[in-house]
């Protein structure tokens, strides 16, 4: 009835300005190469073993008081970060960007994709030393798929009918086949957890992943130390590592030019020419499924007309955002989340300019003489998120629309005022897959979409394109709701 | 979504980390705060 799916074959992310291990080693065998001979001289195996020990510590962004390993509550990059090295999915995305089993150690399909069954790892404990079971997975999804659940993943499991156990085996039975079901599982809020009696628990930071929780201050620091029972023998290099809350991107930076910290994160793009200077710095850089975006509530004047929302969008100049905020590392938005990270990134749709004249044409086709809005942002939402809504203010004037920037406090924006505020800034993280990212900001009803966008057209097409298994007319699908309104 | 939504969207930023280079990074990954590396810190290291 199952056939297995040999995902290690598949690759998942789009754009990447490196050569990923999969595409060497395909062009190693277009060139005649036995996958022996391609593995000897793929960069990654010609280094050496890594070093076991150390004390590693990372100044990480987007850290917060109320930060927690709620698997229901809203992420940002520091919590995300912590709860990866702590926890475990069912499958990961390695970083060659191919879909692998992790806490399962294979994987397989009914031939119509509504059946899903995910065969676990012998002989995993806990951080607490409990074994691992499908007891704990089935107790982990019920976590999302409680009716009063507010996890952001109840979108993203909606097919989801039963999850039930077959001796070694967690069987997902879904209502409609979803050939990306296996994507969607590694998701990093779909970790395990350690469960009794039905119940999992994340409270105590308990998980399978390589590191495990010694101390955790939210918005402060978290003390992580090596879990010398990882399944996966060859990770988990560091003795311990230090998770340090640095939100100041200045700070961070400097933390590092002064060797106080070995990583720093997401450091601004107008310091990368004097970091590129520093001999004892390496810097990262990557195209990324992150979108920066200032959203508007739906539900109430004035942008509950479509009219202000498209007068708003015209008067933004994000080629100058891009050029001056971001400095050039980065790609100018189109008011379409699917950017050049992704598979099915729309190529062919027109860019979305500067108008100032179409920006005042539909201030007065919403019946207004002037238009005059606060746009809300903290410093840090996304980097240079205030100065960005200072340019926009700026754009707007030269289409009559006057905006006022608030700045908000950083600590507690997620809480009170993304979603909250009329007109706010907002920094969507990259998914596994797009029907992850379209479902939990888009898909009416849905938890995290709280602009209220709800439109029917969009609805069915997005659940549609989760049955096509052919990838060419899934792309077709995902476009139309575009073609409909270009 | 793009012409009846609400999110004006402004950049699709690219991830940059800066890391210190006594550490090793290899299997491939990347920006710690990419999608495909954030479990980097599984797979980085001390250089000897």
């Amino acid at each position: 009835m199952s056939k297995p799916i040999h995902a290690a074959n598949r690759q998942l992310l789009g754009s990447s300005h490196a050569l990923t291990r999969r595409a060497f080693m395909e062009r190693a065998a277009a060139l005649g190469l036995t996958a022996a001979a391609a593995n000897s001289l793929w960069p990654g195996a010609a280094k050496a073993a890594p070093n076991k020990g150390g004390h590693a510590i990372i100044g990480c962004h987007g850290a917060q008081t109320t930060d927690s390993f709620d698997p229901a509550s809203v992420p940002d990059m520091y919590i995300s970060v912590t709860r990866t090295a702590i926890f475990s999915t069912l499958v990961e995305v390695r970083p060659d960007g191919v879909l692998s089993p992790l806490l399962a150690e294979s994987y397989e399909a009914s031939p119509d994709a509504k059946q899903w069954r995910f065969k676990l790892r012998k002989g995993v404990t806990f951080h607490n030393g409990k074994t691992v079971t499908p007891d704990d997975v089935i107790a982990t999804m019920q976590l999302h798929l409680n009716p009063d659940t507010k996890s952001p993943m109840s979108s993203v499991l909606a097919d989801v009918e039963r999850v039930s156990k077959d001796g070694d085996w967690v069987v997902f039975d879904l209502s409609t086949g979803n050939a990306d079901f296996p994507v969607l599982a590694a998701e990093y809020m779909l970790s395990i957890l350690p469960s009794e009696e039905g119940v999992a628990t994340w409270q105590e930071g308990q998980g399978t992943g390589a590191y495990r929780l010694e101390n955790f201050d939210p918005g402060v620091s978290a003390k992580l130390v090596r879990n010398p029972d990882y399944f996966m023998a060859d990770r988990g290099n560091f003795d311990s590592i230090e998770m340090l809350a640095i939100n100041d991107k200045v700070a961070r930076t400097n933390a590092l030019m002064t060797g106080e910290i070995h990583v720093a994160t997401q450091v601004p793009p107008v310091l990368i020419k004097r970091l590129e200077k520093v001999p004892s710095i390496a810097l990262d850089m990557r195209t990324t499924g992150d979108f920066y975006t200032y959203d508007m509530l739906m539900t109430g004047a004035p942008f509950s007309d479509n009219n202000v929302r498209m007068a708003l969008k015209h008067a933004i100049d994000r080629q100058q955002f891009v050029d001056i905020a971001l400095a050039g590392f980065g790609v100018v938005g189109n008011d379409h989340p699917l950017g050049p990270f992704y598979e099915y990134h729309p190529t062919d749709l027109p860019q979305r300019d500067f108008d100032p004249d179409k920006a005042k044409h539909y201030v007065k086709k919403a019946g207004l003489s002037s238009l005059k809005v606060p746009i809300h942002s903290g410093q840090n939402t996304f980097p240079r998120a205030l100065d960005g809504a200072v340019l926009i203010s700026e754009s707007a004037k030269k289409a009559g629309i006057e905006v006022e920037v608030v700045q908000e406090p950083d600590d507690g924006y997620g809480a009170n005022i993304w979603g909250k505020k009329p007109w706010f800034a907002s920094h969507w993280t990259s998914r596994a897959a797009a029907d992850a990212i379209l479902t939990a900001a888009f898909l009416g009803g849905q938890p995290w979409n709280v602009t209220g966008f709800d439109n029917e057209r969009f609805n069915k097409l997005t659940l549609e394109a989760r049955t096509v298994l052919d990838k060419d007319k899934r792309a077709r699908d995902l476009r139309r709701d575009r073609a409909h309104h270009a | 979504m793009r012409d009846e939504g609400a999110s004006a969207i402004v950049a699709h930023p690219q991830a940059i980390d800066a890391v210190s280079t006594d550490i090793q990074r290899d299997d491939g990954t990347t920006a710690l705060t990419n999608l495909a590396s954030r479990k980097a810190l599984e797979f980085w290291s001390f250089k000897a």
